[in-house]
């Protein structure tokens, strides 16, 4: 018979949890993020869902958007910026919660990009309200 | 496997609200309920739950290696045949996959029968690898449960590892229904350990991806290379954007060949390859003659379908239907009828994670029902000596 292991949850590392207990990572992690940074995901983590991670997301809009490149410079792996100071993004005009709106079918975007092409047939079930299980 | 009594944590709204698990009490009703707790042996945790998860798991992807090189039973699990080519080509590059979720039935004795398996979009996982870890914390520190007491649950330190294994360091996008406070707590949670592993991420509604020639964007204007999706497959190709070239572009997560494994056919085609399989229990799709061998006892399920809905317990001639949510237009399979164990009217389903491809973590919902919805309550779980 294998070799029993003792604990299950508790394998030679901290106990998971997590959000406010370990924001900075595992041991051998990238460097953590700024106590501002950290704050915010506080925020967010407290009050999960969309409300809250649109306010999370505004609480760093202000700093970010003094140093947003013009959208033709956005590179894929430039951090966010907040779309309310452009009015190219189209959508909600909500600013950057609207990143969590649902822009209609068709809808022109950033950079002539369209939205909405995702969401229909998950509408189409929306007894259960979302695609998790 | 016992379920029993358990004593409530004071001021559980304040600790839910300081940990952001803000579906305890989804539609007004309690969704997470600590008055009870089951509990297991160690023997039981690992060789009825987790020997089986793993041994599944390998299953799985011998039977996905099995369907990705036959038209035909790509065509059986109702997949449109425009995507063969990428579900093809992400088996062959061996897209890695991030999590699922087998749900077995355990009657205490056996070994646990797979209901389904989760497969593409599987909830349930911040309660599973956070809040119930908390629960099980505290009630050691209260004197509640003894000191030596554990838990299934390594999913949040996989969960982390995992994000860093497969993500080589690419910006990733989450998208869901963000309608959804379960969906959004789930993606807000993932994006969380995705932080921790050292990942720059953005989170976004579904409807808020857009196309921008051959590729997927977001409203920043950023392409999205690297995209984890709580919205499942047959929904992705049947929206609009589903036949788009971008398709083909984005990497995600989990990967088109995840689609073969979150249909109800592979019941089907997993007891066709392995048949008698002491997890497995006898499934066929619907028009196979062979269903005449389950007689009249069998569970009638939809090969796409969502927490429980549409489907149909047949027990001779007792008929039990869960909640209709417009499921069923692909057809149906039939599988052999395993009732749940009834602990004085509460059954439970034992959700048993998969980060990877190692068996990570315990996640028990149930209820009054026969048939686990997303009606049912989550209940902790000890392991005990």
């Amino acid at each position: 018979m294998a070799e029993r292991r003792q604990e299950f949850g508790k394998r030679g590392i901290n106990p998971p949890p997590v959000i406010t207990h370990a924001p900075q990572g595992l041991p051998g992690g990238p460097e953590p993020h700024s106590h501002r940074r950290l704050r915010t995901l506080a925020i967010a983590l407290g009050a999960i869902g969309a409300t809250a991670i649109g306010l999370a997301a505004g609480v760093e809009s202000g700093e970010r958007a003094r140093s947003c490149p013009p959208p033709e410079e956005v590179k894929p792996e430039d951090p966010p910026c907040p779309s309310a100071t452009s009015s190219s993004h189209g959508g909600s005009g909500r600013g950057f919660h609207g990143s969590w709106s649902s822009g209609g079918s068709g809808e022109s975007g950033h950079a002539g990009a369209s939205f909405g092409g995702f969401g229909g047939a998950g509408s189409a079930h929306g007894g259960f309200g979302g695609g998790g299980e | 496997m016992r379920r029993e009594s358990s004593p409530l944590r004071p001021d559980l709204e304040a600790h839910f609200k300081e940990i952001g698990f803000a579906y305890a009490y989804a539609d007004g009703e309690p969704y997470w309920d600590e008055s009870t707790r089951y509990v297991f042996s160690l023997a039981e945790i690992e060789d009825r739950l987790e020997a089986p998860t793993q041994e599944l798991h390998a299953l799985c992807l011998k039977l996905v290696a099995r369907v990705v090189a036959s038209d035909e039973l790509l065509r059986r699990l109702k997949i449109p045949s425009f995507f063969f080519d990428a579900i093809r080509k992400s088996w062959a590059r061996r897209d890695p996959s991030l999590y699922g979720r087998f749900d077995f039935a355990y009657d205490g004795q056996g070994p646990a029968k797979l209901l389904e398996y989760n497969a593409d979009t599987p909830t349930s996982l911040y309660e599973s690898a956070v809040v119930q870890w908390f629960w099980l914390e505290a009630l050691i520190k209260r004197g509640e449960l003894p000191k030596g007491a554990d838990q299934f649950n390594s999913l949040h330190e996989k969960l982390i590892a995992r994000w860093r294994e497969i993500a080589f360091s690419r910006f990733l996008h989450l998208a869901c229904m963000a309608r959804s406070i379960e969906d959004a707590g789930t993606i807000a949670y993932l994006e969380d350990c995705a932080k921790q592993a050292g990942l720059s991420t953005f989170s976004l509604d579904i409807a808020d991806i857009g196309l921008q020639g051959p590729a997927f964007v977001d409203r920043h204007g950023r392409r999205i290379d690297f995209l984890f999706k709580l919205y499942p497959w047959e929904w992705m190709l049947a929206d609009d954007f589903g036949k788009q070239p971008a398709m083909l572009r984005t990497r995600f997560v989990e990967p088109p060949w995840k689609m073969i494994l979150a249909s109800k056919g592979m019941l089907a085609l997993l007891w066709e390859m392995a048949p008698g399989h002491p997890s497995l229990l006898a499934c066929y799709f619907e028009d196979d003659p062979h269903c005449a061998a389950l007689g009249e006892r069998y569970a009638r399920k939809p090969l796409y379908s969502r927490e429980g809905a549409d489907v149909e317990l047949v027990d001779g001639a007792t008929k039990t239907r869960s909640d209709s949510d417009g499921y069923g237009d692909e057809g149906f399979v039939r599988q052999a009828l395993c009732p749940l164990l009834d602990f004085g009217g509460r059954r439970p389903v034992l959700g048993s994670w998969l980060i990877g491809d190692a068996p990570a973590g315990l996640g028990i919902r149930d209820d009054t029902s026969l048939i686990t919805s997303n009606h049912s309550r989550f209940v902790p779980h000890v392991i005990l000596p």
